[in-house]
């Protein structure tokens, strides 16, 4: 061991410098804690304006990961143009780098010259979950299938019951253990198999059969669902997530190893009841936190990175894995001086993950035939409660896909969700009987058109307007048709994908049934408060009208 | 690959003997179906077919044998936008005759080095009176993507 020491000596400038080459890209960004506060306060628009900044202009190790979550929060929040925005951006990123030869994934990639973070594989396969679940709320079935055919990548199997410590210690005893001593297996992804079977099926797409056979030979539980998928049973299908999904920690010497440790841990099937009654127990498809403890779905990363910085031998010596342990005297002053390297660099172990990601995930097709309303919680959870009003259904060729973001007991459960009755008419309901613009006093926050000014006017309001005049009030107010419109130079783009309902500039309605639909349009809030002249007087002749016909009913 | 293709349409005995002075053929270019395990999305979908419909129009197919090619006009709107024109084709709006199919469908090749995806793009020609299928033909269209792995 001594001559070892005298090695490690002779070559420690290069070890040095090679470590040094290696902590630059290596450190964690610190994490965005504003998104992940606000996503799991349900305030998915403040998110997403937390990841917009970083996820579009930024090119860097984070790309991935920001994109991910944005295209993650914008399908929650029912904006599908921007999560197709975020997602595609990820999915390119992540099928650029590919698969490796044995079609198990890569964990790190250069793009552009940049080295690029692609999560654990189980984040990955995640990620084309959602690309496939936003296609799917879509209606496009064809990119479902696309999407979610890519998350079945194979798996690295290191043998049962394998730890972290024993794979560290496989991987300092053998410099090709990582490379070569697992066997490349199947996945166990069977939320990835009925995805691409339900899309495969309903795109007229090869294989959905034998997809289905795949996800019963990894779950034989879920034959009944399995069973009313093949049949088309359904007309509506809902896509639920569930709780926070397992968060990740660095631990041992220098905080050079992972591991994923669970946060919520409540485990119910999700409830659906149709107008009142039962109509579905579903257990979770997809458990992201025995993913996570899963060795198979992790790239071992750290262990590799730990390999590189500190070296097989103290690694070997236990001065990684072990708080305590006999470290050889001859590699204690290279092993220090690498260690305190690493320490001084504040190069823990890559602890960026996927914080979107749920705990469990469920598929619950439904047979509504019509226009009905549902209530979902998960058994043993009230506070999960939501209601989902008036809700109409696909058919069975096309049915309708509702994606909804559910959280566990540490998040708060605005009065929102259990609300029945839509505040404010828009693209979605139309404009309701009596009503007229919000930005006039109104409850109405349709987007302008003829259609919707015809409604005014069928209403008794407008009258004299034209749709020019009409679109002319939303403009002199500098308010953006559409989420994200905002385009001209030097003005802040954020705005503009915030409704002004909530204090935004944009006047759009989020996907129907969507988390974001259900909090702006059954949120109550402060009346619009004009700042041009010519709303405010728009808005005086409309109250000045109502007065007339109030004295008048009076009378 | 518009070359290739009128080269092989014009191959084909029904074709290959039209003339100029014939009725034309209304061909309406359908939409192009995803058999691949990449995203295409819906405009970029139709963005091929309208960049397909140019080429093919200003061909001298589309003279030599008397064929006008449109696309569902209710999708101009998405075309027009990607290709950043305004005015109507020619015909958009007339009842096409015959039909044309393109389906993608994947050879995927993957490596630690990256991932190259060799697309064949599958074309069919149906006669819209008889349903029968009067031409059809593939190509390959190559797509790769750089990026090099590290596992």
């Amino acid at each position: 061991m001594a001559r070892r020491a005298v090695k490690h000596g002779i070559i420690l400038p290069g070890v040095l410098a090679s470590a040094l080459l290696l902590l630059v890209g290596c450190q964690s960004a610190p994490r965005n804690m504003p998104a992940v506060r606000s996503y799991y306060r349900y305030d998915f628009a403040s998110a997403r304006e937390s990841l917009r900044g970083d996820a579009y202009r930024r090119n860097d190790e984070q790309v991935l990961l920001n994109n991910l979550r944005l295209g993650i929060a914008a399908l929650a929040d029912g904006d599908t143009t921007e999560a197709e925005r975020a997602l595609l951006r990820s999915f390119d990123l992540l099928s650029t780098a590919g698969l490796n030869a044995d079609r198990t994934t890569a964990a790190v990639f250069v793009h552009e010259g940049v080295k690029i973070w692609k999560g654990e594989p189980f984040e990955q396969a995640l990620a084309y979950h959602y690309i496939a679940a936003l296609y799917a709320v879509m209606g496009d079935w064809e990119n479902a299938r696309a999407a979610a055919a890519n998350a079945l990548f194979r798996l690295t199997d290191f043998g049962a019951d394998q730890t972290p410590e024993d794979l560290v210690r496989g991987a300092a005893k053998d410099p090709e253990y990582l490379k070569k001593g697992y066997t490349a297996v199947d996945t166990n992804f069977a939320l990835g198999f009925l995805m691409q079977a339900i899309a495969s099926d309903l795109s007229d797409a090869a294989g959905a059969e034998r997809q289905y056979d795949a996800a019963l030979e990894i779950n034989g539980a879920l034959g009944p669902l399995v069973d009313q998928l093949r049949s088309r049973d359904y007309d509506t299908l809902l896509i639920v997530d569930y709780g926070k999904g397992p968060t990740k920690i660095a631990y041992g010497r220098d905080n050079a190893l992972v591991r994923f440790i669970e946060q919520d841990t409540h485990r119910g099937q999700l409830l659906v009841a149709v107008d009142g009654e039962e109509a579905a127990r579903a257990d979770a498809i997809c458990d992201v936190n025995r993913m996570a403890a899963d060795h198979r779905w992790n790239n071992l990363e750290d262990i590799r990175r730990a390999k590189s910085v500190i070296g097989d031998a103290l690694i070997l010596g236990g001065a990684v894995v072990a708080t305590h342990g006999d470290r050889d005297n001859a590699l204690v002053g290279a092993g220090m001086l690498l260690a305190g390297l690493l320490s001084k660099s504040g190069a823990k172990a890559d602890t960026r993950y996927l914080e979107f990601a749920p705990q469990s995930i469920y598929l619950v097709p439904l047979r509504l035939t019509d226009r009905c309303d549902l209530r979902l919680s998960v058994q043993g959870d009230e506070g999960s409660t939501i209601i989902l009003p008036d809700v109409y259904p696909g058919d069975a060729g096309r049915p309708r896909v509702v994606y909804l973001r559910m959280h566990g007991a540490d998040s708060p459960d605005p009065a929102w969700l259990t609300a029945d009755e839509p505040l404010f008419g828009n693209d979605h309901t139309g404009v309701r009987a009596g009503d007229w613009p919000w930005i006039l006093g109104g409850l109405d926050v349709s987007t302008p058109s003829r259609k919707t000014l015809e409604a005014y006017q069928a209403n008794g309001y407008l009258l004299d307007m034209t749709l020019n005049d009409l679109l002319e009030l939303y403009r002199a107010e500098g308010i953006n048709l559409g989420s994200g419109m905002e385009s001209r130079p030097g003005e802040r783009r954020n705005p503009s994908f915030r409704h002004i309902l909530e204090g935004g500039s944009g006047l759009f309605t989020p996907l129907a049934d969507s988390m974001g639909y259900k909090r702006l349009m059954y949120t109550p809030c402060e009346p619009y408060r004009p700042k041009s002249e010519l709303v405010r007087n728009a808005a005086r002749r409309i109250r000045v009208q109502q007065e007339g016909t109030d004295q008048e009913e009076h009378r | 690959m518009t070359d290739r293709m009128a080269q092989s349409f014009a191959s084909d005995e029904r074709i290959g003997r039209r003339t100029g002075d014939d009725a034309p053929w209304i061909i309406s270019i359908h939409r192009i179906v995803n058999h691949t395990n990449q995203v295409i999305r819906e405009p970029e979908k139709w963005l091929y077919v309208g960049r397909l419909r140019a080429m093919l129009a200003q061909s001298d197919l589309a003279r030599e044998r008397s064929i006008i090619w449109i696309i569902p006009p209710e999708r101009w709107p998405i075309v027009a936008e990607e290709l950043g024109v305004s005015e109507e084709p020619y015909g958009l709006r007339m009842d096409p005759t015959h039909l044309l199919t393109a389906e993608f469908h994947a050879l995927t090749q993957t490596s630690g080095r990256g991932r190259s995806d060799a697309y064949v793009c599958d074309y069919q020609l149906l006669d819209l009176d008889s349903g029968a299928i009067i031409w059809e033909d593939a190509w390959e269209v190559k797509r790769s993507a750089s990026g090099l792995t590290y596992d």
